[in-house]
């Protein structure tokens, strides 16, 4: 046996036992939800590899660095080592070599797994894909800080917690330095540059609205979206990269040349016995700064930034509760409903209509219209719903109203009431013009219901359990049922629905029906928000920007302008959108933590910008309205909020 | 230079990078969390007051015998021309000092950036001010109870123990519940430092925690003074 060969022996080792865990860790989550599913659906599927490569891997390859490099270092046994017949460059090359086999054998292989499992599911794997190909430079780079700390400083805990230091930092701190952006991992699966992706949204009668992006080539596609990232293809099985977008190979450089000056730092170390001894002192500053670094990234990034201009508290003066519901009137005012308190009311729900409108120099005017509903129920829940409002019947609210839910022997019944309220502005009082009782469900069925109301005057969408009625209310009085029909990703599918209106596109050479049918391609209808021939498209985590390129009576051509994958801080701090509006080159979100993020559009560079937040420490905001000021209003049950957007910056 | 003065010194010398860490961990976090908004102000005050109130008075009491038993150092006090108990006394009013400074320093940093926004200046003082007393306090436990110590990280272990066991007694709150005519007193909470957050509420029970706490405190620096020139004698 040569001496290489013993090395590398050795080394295996040293190594086997790390080898042994990081293959139970890395490798048992993703076969025990392979075998689930396959159970369950019949097809062996997993997508864990890629989350827990990206969560875990770093920290996988300090534990293997640290292993090799500090298991050889005690004193007497690094004296013995030295004194066998080896010359460094082997003993170190050897070492390095194994723990970087073993790191990137136990983390790539269920990655390559779940690439070839997904390979024929349209861009599904493409995260995977992703972290294959950049988060490996990472894990190389941290496995590089973790082997050059080992030769530094000798000593297993403070390499361990010098490199997870050092492993936040290459995460996160590119993320917070503008200059540093094309070294961050993350930025690089989140903000796309030039589009390549086109929706085609087919209109013709027989077509069956599905998800349709396809992209412009057919000999590859992108990668994560929109990156310039392709494979070669074969039937659409694909797997090799082909070509990479200039970005990667900056990043990809870049990271690989640190690596590479850290090995030769090890090197030096080793070679003239340079050490440092830590004490607790450069521990804690070493980890309090980058405590303190991250605190102050995650500060910047996601905190309150601008200002408000003025605030109203709610409930008004003289009212004891505070108002549920909301809707704008077109003074920018906004009305608010109200109900009783259980304990007051337990046999029926009181609905009062309050509007806020506002005087000059933000100074406010609260009417109220004081009104009871009753609700022929005893509900365990009381509840009045919403409300909404539109300019083409300016004295008239609608109303939603709810008995809540009463249990009936063993079913839980609930039952929807639809109002139609006349507010006479002369005496301040309201009253009910019509009504209709728009059914009866049984909440155990529909778990998960939410209701909503929405007006495309004269028609009135109503989303209840289970399905949704379109109402026609062009006489006030008698307001009348016109259909119910199921949404269409099912009949529970709150989150999927797209029956809202009032998101289409204003193109007035298309009908009703076909502008519904563009919404319906996107699948999720209510995140998407026009602005002339630009549409915004928003979920739990991205944000698109698509211009219409090409209508034709068949169909209509979108071309992906701009897209923002989000960041993981983000997702963490905002959740789904519940309210999104495009104007001009900015994208206004409001998010179901009631947290508003501005997003400015950089066309030429086919990104959107993070360019504003806001939040506010009384609660949360549940419905925004873009003034034709430029100002934001922002609704809550407990605030009102007059925001000034951000400056809109050359681009 | 007097000796009074070279051990002042030595002592600021030695707890000079433990003060400055604590003050800038603190100051920051108050800053840049009260600055961004990134959390509802309170709970920005409160994350500091939690720093300042538990962690720093740990970090300060490590260093102040422990540091000098694990560096074998104490051996070397004897050939100063000063007394055990000056030493002890001038350890412990440094390590008061910098236990009490973060506390002040972030509380008027409150003060000017968030004072009567959304929690009212008087709520920000009465919480640093609570800060102050129960850091020290800790602080002294903690000194004295890992005196025999050997290294920091045992020092640091008695002083979560004692935290452990004062949050212990505040949850058994109902056992240490007195009656006394129409009074009740939750004697918990002045057995405990925590009674010094009664601030402004509840005059009775921060009087009583003030008093008791004051008297636990004399006690527990008059005995952790004579382990001291114990430990001192022996050179251990």
């Amino acid at each position: 046996m040569n001496t290489t060969t013993a090395l590398f022996k050795k080394e295996f080792h040293t190594a086997k036992w790390v080898l042994l865990g990081g293959i139970l860790f890395f490798w048992s989550f993703p076969l025990l939800e392979g075998t689930g599913t396959y159970f369950r659906s019949g097809t062996f599927r997993t997508d864990i590899p890629s989350e827990i490569s990206w969560m875990f891997g770093g920290l996988f390859a300090i534990i293997t660095a640290c292993g090799l490099v500090c298991m050889d270092m005690p004193k007497g046994l690094y004296e013995f080592w030295r004194s066998r017949p080896v010359r460094l460059l082997p003993y170190m090359t050897v070492k390095y070599i194994v723990g970087l086999a073993v790191t990137l054998f136990v983390i790539t292989v269920p990655l390559l797994l779940e690439i070839y499992l997904f390979r024929n599911a349209d861009h599904s794997n493409s995260f995977g894909r992703s972290i294959l190909c950049c988060h490996t430079f990472v894990i190389l780079l941290i496995y590089s800080i973790a082997f050059c700390a080992g030769h530094l400083f000798r000593n297993m805990t403070e390499t361990v917690i010098i490199s997870c230091a050092a492993m936040l930092l290459i995460y996160f701190v590119p993320v917070l330095v503008p200059a540093m952006e094309p070294l961050s991992f993350f930025n690089l699966v989140t903000d796309g540059p030039a589009p390549n992706m086109e929706i085609v949204a087919k209109l013709g009668p027989n077509e069956t609205p599905k998800s349709s992006i396809y992209p412009r080539t057919n000999w590859g596609y992108s990668f994560w979206g929109n990156r310039h990232m392709y494979w070669m293809s074969i039937s659409s099985k694909s797997l090799l990269i082909v070509y990479v977008f200039k970005g990667f190979w900056l990043f990809t450089g870049t990271l690989s040349a640190l690596s590479a000056v850290l090995i030769a730092g090890a090197w030096v170390c080793l070679k003239y016995h340079l050490q440092i001894r830590l004490g607790l002192k450069s521990l804690c500053w070493s980890l309090g700064l980058v405590g303190l670094i991250l605190f102050s990234a995650a500060a910047f990034s996601v905190a309150s930034n601008l200002t408000c201009l003025a605030k109203i508290s709610l409930p008004a003066e003289g009212e004891k509760v505070s108002p549920i519901t909301f809707c704008f009137d077109d003074k920018g005012g906004v009305m608010l409903g109200g109900r009783y308190n259980k304990s007051e009311s337990p046999r029926y729900s009181k609905l009062q209509i309050d509007r806020i409108t506002e005087e000059p120099s933000y100074a406010y005017r609260h009417e109220s219209y004081p009104l009871e509903i009753l609700l022929p129920s005893h509900g365990l829940f009381y509840g009045s719903r919403r409300i909404v409002w539109s300019e083409q019947a300016p004295d008239i609210v609608y109303f939603l109203g709810s008995t809540g839910e009463s249990e009936q022997g063993k079913e839980v019944l609930c039952r929807y009431r639809l109002y139609v309220i006349k507010l006479d502005d002369g005496t301040h009082t309201a009253r009910v013009l019509g009504e209709l009782p728009t059914g009866e469900y049984d909440a155990e069925k529909w778990k998960y219901y939410s209701e909503d109301i929405a007006l495309d005057y004269p028609k009135l969408y109503l989303r209840l359990p289970g399905e949704v009625a379109v109402v026609d209310v062009s006489d006030d009085k008698q307001p009348r049922l016109l259909t119910k029909f199921m949404p269409q990703n099912g009949p529970r599918g709150g989150q999927k629905e797209n029956w809202k209106v009032f998101n289409l596109p204003s193109d007035k050479t298309l009908s009703e029906e076909q502008r519904r049918r563009i919404v319906r391609y996107f699948g999720r209808g209510w995140r998407i928000a026009w602005d002339g021939n630009r549409c915004t498209e928003a979920s739990y985590d991205f944000v698109c920007v698509y211009e219409t390129r090409e209508i034709s009576p068949t169909e209509v051509r979108l071309e992906k302008i701009a897209r923002r994958n989000l960041l993981p801080l983000e997702k963490l701090m905002r959740y789904d959108p519940s309210k999104t509006i495009l104007r001009g080159d900015m994208v206004y979100q409001l998010c179901n933590n009631g947290r508003l993020t501005v997003y400015g559009l950089n066309k030429s560079l086919g990104t959107l910008k993070n360019i504003g937040h806001y939040t506010a420490p009384e609660g949360r905001f549940y419905d925004m309205l873009l003034r034709e000021d430029g100002l934001i209003t922002l609704v809550g049950n407990k605030q009102i909020h007059i925001v000034q957007p951000p400056a809109i910056k050359s681009r | 230079m007097s000796p009074t003065k070279a051990l002042f010194w030595k002592e600021w010398r030695q707890m000079q990078w433990r003060w400055i860490f604590s003050l800038a961990m603190c100051c920051t976090i108050v800053f840049v969390g009260l600055k961004t908004r990134v959390l509802p102000d309170q709970m920005i005050i409160l994350f500091s007051f939690g720093i300042s109130a538990f962690l720093i008075p740990l970090f300060i009491a490590m260093g102040l015998v422990a540091e000098e038993r694990e560096q074998d150092s104490l051996r070397m006090q004897l050939g100063l021309p000063v007394t055990a108990r000056q030493i002890y006394v001038v350890k412990m009013a440094i390590g008061t000092l910098a236990v009490a400074i973060p506390a002040v320093v972030c509380s008027i940093i409150a003060l000017l950036m968030a004072g009567n926004r959304e929690k009212t200046s008087v709520d920000i003082i009465r919480i640093y001010g609570f800060a102050v007393p129960f850091g020290i306090v800790f602080m002294l436990w903690t000194v004295v109870f890992s005196m025999k110590r050997k290294t920091q990280w045992a020092a640091a272990l008695t002083g979560m123990v004692i935290l452990a066991v004062w949050v212990f007694l505040i949850i058994c709150e109902d056992v240490f519940l007195l009656e006394v005519g129409e009074v009740h007193w939750d004697l918990s909470l002045i057995i405990t430092p925590f009674g010094f957050l009664e601030a402004g509420l509840d005059k009775g029970h921060w009087l009583a925690t003030s008093i008791v706490q004051s008297i636990l405190a004399m006690i527990l620096f008059w005995w952790g003074m004579r382990r001291f020139s114990m430990l001192t004698r022996s050179g251990r």
